[in-house]
């Protein structure tokens, strides 16, 4: 009698465990990924300019690009061969490049992307200054350039290297942040 | 001698601040100098350039700075330690060391609030004032004759 009863519960309970084990394993379907949304350049430039004036309306900076797409959402201009160049309080001359860039209308930051020479032109009384990093941020409001990259600056007698560089060029002055290095060649004696 | 070319200044420290306009670059935090056999070490070393971008003299500054170099065709280096030393590349090649200056060679010893060296002729001089006089310690016995 009691295996009468037994066997269909049996049964039932060995069909809710197969049951289980089937549907368990069986992987979510994965619902396809909406699109991301792609940005659309609203309008593009070519051998374009921007000029940054300071509080008095004098110019201080001029960005220049070969090639340009304007992004109205991130409001970013991304820049092919942009070519920076700006002037300090005294009248000293300095020039950034890089293959491409980017300007932030938003925060007024110009980032030189990869491989950045800057320049510090001549005048009468240094020679000229010519830097090489990486991935420079430029703040046009502050008027400091910024890389966390490596540094190597250069002038026709010697050259110092460090690990990150806070640039201010209105006043002319960098700091080389981590493992600084100089090397100073001197005259034959006299 | 002065036919051969002369090594480079080398220079290390934790970070640098530069003057592009004045030329001056001020290294800071275990400042490191190193000139051929000359070795200045101290916490800051500012770095004075010419209008060409030439190095012509450095300041060191710590507590203290110290210096180390081998003259030529000597055996025995020559130390010195100061809380501020200055060393001109030329005009002569000198190092000039103050603040409880100390200049010593072995056992022979120069000491005062400063004391100067001219690293063309060797000459050194000792300078007190009126807290402290120079002086001098020569080991006569042990010098060899030149």
């Amino acid at each position: 009698m009691a295996q009468r009863i037994l066997f269909p519960i049996a049964v039932v309970v060995l069909t809710i465990l197969v049951g289980i084990f089937l549907t368990h394993d069986a992987p979510e379907e994965e619902l396809p990924a909406e699109p991301e949304e792609v940005e659309r350049a609203d309008y593009f430039l070519a051998e374009f300019a921007i000029h940054h004036h300071d509080e008095q309306g004098k110019m201080r900076s001029i960005l220049r690009g070969k090639q340009g797409e304007h992004f109205p959402v991130s409001q970013t201009i991304q820049i092919d061969q942009p070519h920076w160049q700006a002037e300090s309080t005294d009248g000293s001359i300095w020039f950034a490049n890089s293959p491409f860039g980017s300007f932030k209308r938003d925060t007024q930051v110009i980032i030189l992307h990869e491989d950045v020479d800057i320049r510090r032109q001549a005048d009468e009384q240094r020679p000229p200054l010519d830097i090489v990093t990486r991935e420079l941020f430029i703040n046009i409001d502050n008027h400091q350039a910024m890389t966390e990259e490596r540094v190597v600056a250069t002038d026709p007698w010697g050259s110092a290297e460090g690990i990150g560089m806070t640039l201010d060029y209105y006043r002319d002055r960098l700091q080389l942040h981590n493992q600084a290095k100089g090397r100073y060649e001197t005259k034959q004696g006299e | 001698s002065d036919s051969q070319p002369r090594p480079p200044i080398e220079v290390e420290a934790d970070r640098v601040d530069m003057d592009a306009k004045s030329g001056i670059s001020i290294y800071q935090g275990n400042a490191v100098m190193t000139h051929g056999e000359m070795r200045i070490s101290g916490d800051r070393i500012e770095i004075h350039t010419t209008e060409e971008g030439e190095l012509k003299h450095l300041i060191v500054i710590g507590q203290p700075a110290r210096y180390r170099d081998l003259p030529e065709g000597e055996e025995q280096e020559v130390r010195a330690k100061a809380s501020r030393m200055e060393y001109y590349v030329s005009g002569p090649e000198r190092a000039l060391f103050f603040g409880d200056a100390l200049f010593w060679q072995g056992q022979d010893s120069l000491s005062g609030d400063s004391v100067f060296v001219n690293l063309e002729t060797q000459a050194v001089k000792a300078q007190g004032n009126d807290d402290q006089r120079a002086r001098a310690i020569i080991y006569p016995g042990q010098r060899e004759e030149r």
